[in-house]
């Protein structure tokens, strides 16, 4: 029998190219030029207590006036309807989007990615860009809201729901194939079904994220609560914010509750 | 059950599917070379041969879900070059495959009149909720043939490998075809499920008087369940005979060397 000679372990930094060592220390470098840069100095954060703490206390009490309240209830209504009717919109585009970009479903082959460079359009754009321009374009208002998380959830359920679809078992699809059922047909017949859990699970996240959006639309006037928001600290009116931001804050712990239950229900 | 539709013209009866030199590569590799076949038109045939013989290319060559680079093939009368055929020809073929490929969250009901989906109006065969009452009771009828009409309700995951894999059978048959394919129909089971599969989908193609091509890595279901029994090795035939004539370890020899 041979004699068998155990190798010695490999180096330390065996597995540390030249590159990922420039690459790292380059990455340290920007950290640090930017902790110096941007980060609050001692010195401010010392300044900023105080006055922190004295625009806290201007915010109490929070105001109670039941006729505030009460405007305050219907604005919160108002931006619920925001998401859900945004989210609604948005849900059914994305899903002749999510067909047409998904890999091995889409019937428009090579040129599924202009569907899927729509939907990472729509993603990129941050909401409150997309609310400008439509304030902008369709004038001040809940519309503008709705408009806007209906970009939202496309970039958002226009890319889940493709995924979903892509991960779709392999084999029922080529069955359906097989027996001569169209691309559509395999879409509705063993894709969807297939991802529906998945698509469920994106669509209640999208929810989420729309309430947690439309709350802060209004600060640039596409409707809402945080239109009385922005009203409130332009007028100094602190103890009024105080009270939006309590409401606000219960509404979006209300509804990521309401999705936790759901998600839960429909396992 | 009666066959019901009539059968076209004699000649075209004689055989299921006729390949005559076909040829296919994969990946650049030749796993069909210069194949010649017949299927007659109620005839049973196991193919047999090792990992990579061509089988599987075989199956899908016969209803043109892969393309030849040579040959011809004819499949229930029509050549399959022609505009149209293929189509034509899926709809008249029931296919059987390794793993069920059952939807799992769809109804057994729901999974069964999927083999409708060729038919005009086919987006009612999407689900048992949208489906046509002739349907839903075709499917039973072919669910009873398997024996698991009383699983209609049930969800497709909640099934054994051997029922998921009837259900796929009674899939394939709600399509009254006259070819049926099986790729491997028992290979996902366990011995004595894959006896029980067997002997049912045989006993229901012979009784309807279908053709059945179909691949095994079994010797001895081979030859219990088919006619006749074809090995392939290398993309080439290498025996053909009728199963009641194959000689004690002619099989497994094919499996050598």
């Amino acid at each position: 029998m041979a004699e068998r000679r155990i190798p010695a372990p490999p180096g330390r930094f065996a597995g540390l190219s030249p590159l990922s060592f420039v690459l790292l220390v380059a990455a340290a470098a920007l950290v640090i030029a930017s902790l110096g840069d941007v980060s609050p100095s001692p010195q401010r954060l010392a300044e900023g207590g105080p006055r922190m703490a004295r625009l806290v206390g201007r915010m109490l009490p929070p105001d109670l006036d039941p006729a505030f309240l009460a405007r305050i209830g219907l604005r919160i209504v108002e931006t619920l309807q925001i998401a859900l009717i945004g989210t609604l919109f948005g849900v059914i585009l994305s899903f002749p989007f999510a067909y047409a970009s998904a890999r091995g479903v889409t019937p428009f082959g090579p040129f599924a990615f202009l569907f899927k460079a729509v939907v990472s359009f729509a993603r990129t754009v941050p909401d409150l860009v997309w609310a400008l321009i439509f304030v902008s374009a369709i004038g001040l208002g809940a519309v503008a809201g709705t408009m806007t998380i209906m970009m939202d959830t496309l970039g958002f359920c226009g890319r889940f729901y493709a995924e979903a679809m892509e991960d779709a078992e392999e084999e029922p699809r080529e069955a359906l194939t097989a027996f001569g059922a169209s691309r559509f047909g395999v879409l509705m017949g063993a894709v969807i079904p297939d991802a529906m859990p998945s698509i469920i699970a994106t669509t209640l996240f999208a929810l989420e994220k729309a309430v947690r959006s439309s709350v802060v639309l209004g600060l640039v006037g596409a409707g809402g609560i945080g239109q009385e928001l922005k009203t409130a600290f332009d007028l100094f009116q602190y103890e009024k914010a105080s009270t939006i931001i309590l409401a606000i804050f219960i509404v979006v712990l209300g509804m990521e509750w309401a999705t936790d239950r759901l998600r839960r229900l429909l396992r | 059950m009666a066959l019901d539709e009539p059968r076209a013209v004699a000649a075209e009866a004689a055989a299921a599917c006729r390949l005559t030199g076909i040829a296919l590569s994969r990946g650049g590799r030749r796993v069909l070379d210069g194949l010649d076949l017949t299927v007659g038109a109620a005839e049973r045939v196991a193919l047999i041969g090792p990992n990579g013989a061509g089988k599987t290319s075989l199956l899908n060559a016969v209803v043109g879900l892969a393309p030849i680079t040579a040959g011809r093939v004819e499949a229930l009368g029509r050549d399959l070059s022609a505009a149209g055929a293929r189509a034509a020809v899926r709809g008249e073929t029931g296919y059987v495959f390794q793993r069920h490929a059952l939807v799992k969250r769809r109804t057994v009901l729901s999974n069964v009149l999927h083999g409708f989906l060729h038919r005009p109006g086919a987006w009612r065969a999407w689900s048992a909720m949208l489906a046509p009452e002739a349907w839903r009771a075709e499917a039973m009828e072919a669910l009873a043939e398997v024996g698991l009409a009383d699983r209609a309700a049930d969800r497709a995951d909640r099934l054994s490998g051997g029922q998921a894999q009837r259900v796929a059978i009674a899939r394939a048959l709600v399509r009254r075809p006259r070819l049926v394919i099986a790729d491997e129909p028992t290979a996902s089971l366990d011995p004595a499920a894959g006896r029980e599969v067997m002997s049912l989908f045989s006993r229901i193609v012979a009784k309807r008087g279908v053709a059945l091509l179909f691949t095994t890595h079994d010797m001895a279901d081979a030859l219990a369940y088919a006619d006749r029994v074809v090995a392939l090795k290398g993309g080439r035939i290498v025996l053909d005979r009728r199963a009641a004539e194959v000689m004690p370890g002619e099989l497994e020899a094919v499996f050598d060397g």
